[in-house]
């Protein structure tokens, strides 16, 4: 009776707890050559699912690379707050060096004339797997603390 | 022997029954008579004034009280009633889903409510009331539960 009243107890704390959730969201790239660098900006959304706990602010370091899983640049982001039910976007932006950015030209399939221009190149579709998040840090609050502005 | 084990099941099923009879019960009554009827005189406040004045001509201090009251009202009932989860599948959830989206960046203090949120703000607790009012018809049907395998218990003893 004890064991199945312990078994009980963890399985509802287990159930409770609210997952960080690491799922991105429609991921999207733009390439900006105007300057006398390259910069890739990157783009995704991180969604809250919970009903009632908002993520403050929600950080971590982002890895982008190939499909094929060549590493291109990793860097830091960090999500204010993201309410429930509610998507949050984060932009994370870097310089690239003429030779990842051949490997990533020919990954997303630009053209190089293309790159060769003074120009942006405007929401390049890339892939969830070309993006993954690690040291994911969050602060989870109950929506009515935040309401309450404690 | 066996009118001993008998005994015993009847007591768990009448301890267990009536424990969740009253853990459920005491959260929808709760939920009844403070949070809802809290919330209710909240709303019905501020669509009384939103009402008096003419809406053309509403004073900006007219406008403050109303989002003021609006605002406590949603805290109030931002968290779901424990029948009425906003998670359920349901079509009301998927409306309601919008309403939180909106209303909580309002209530953070990026905006004000409007004079007709009040519709919003109602639909939410309506809600939350269908939701302690099947708490308290679940609580009871425990109850009668906790009453049956009572009176069992009473009549195993009896016979004894």
């Amino acid at each position: 009776m004890k064991k199945l009243i312990c078994m009980i107890f963890v399985i509802f704390m287990i159930a409770s707890c609210t997952q960080t959730p690491k799922e991105i969201i429609a991921p999207l790239m733009k390439i900006d050559n105007t300057g006398s660098v390259t910069k890739v900006i990157v783009e995704f959304s991180i969604y809250n699912d919970t009903s009632s706990v908002v993520f403050i602010d929600y950080s971590g370091e982002m890895t982008f690379k190939t499909v094929d899983g060549k590493e291109l640049f990793k860097k830091d982001f960090k999500i204010p707050k993201i309410f429930p039910y509610t998507t949050e976007t984060a932009v994370v932006e870097s310089e690239l060096s003429p030779d990842k950015l051949a490997i990533l030209a020919e990954a997303s399939q630009i053209e190089k004339t293309e790159l060769d221009k003074k120009s942006v190149i405007e929401d390049v579709f890339i892939t969830e797997q070309m993006i993954s998040l690690d040291k994911i840090s969050v602060k989870k609050s109950d929506i009515k603390d935040v309401l309450k502005g404690k | 022997m066996i009118k001993t084990r008998e005994k015993k099941i009847y007591f768990y099923i009448f301890a267990a029954t009536l424990v969740i009879s009253c853990l459920i019960g005491s959260v929808s009554i709760f939920s009844r008579m403070v949070i809802e009827v809290k919330a209710d005189k909240l709303l019905t406040d501020a669509i009384a004034l939103a009402d008096r004045a003419d809406m053309s001509s509403i004073s900006t201090a007219d406008l403050k009280i109303i989002n003021e009251k609006y605002k406590e009202a949603y805290i109030l009932i931002r968290k779901p009633q424990l029948f009425a989860a906003y998670k359920n599948f349901d079509d009301q959830s998927r409306a309601i889903k919008k309403i939180l989206q909106q209303y909580d960046q309002v209530a953070s203090g990026n905006g004000a409510f409007e004079p007709d949120s009040f519709i919003y703000i109602n639909y939410l607790l309506n809600r939350r009331k269908s939701g302690s009012y099947l708490g308290i018809y679940t609580a009871l049907v425990f109850l009668a539960m906790a009453a049956v395998s009572g009176a069992t218990l009473l009549l195993t003893k009896s016979e004894n």
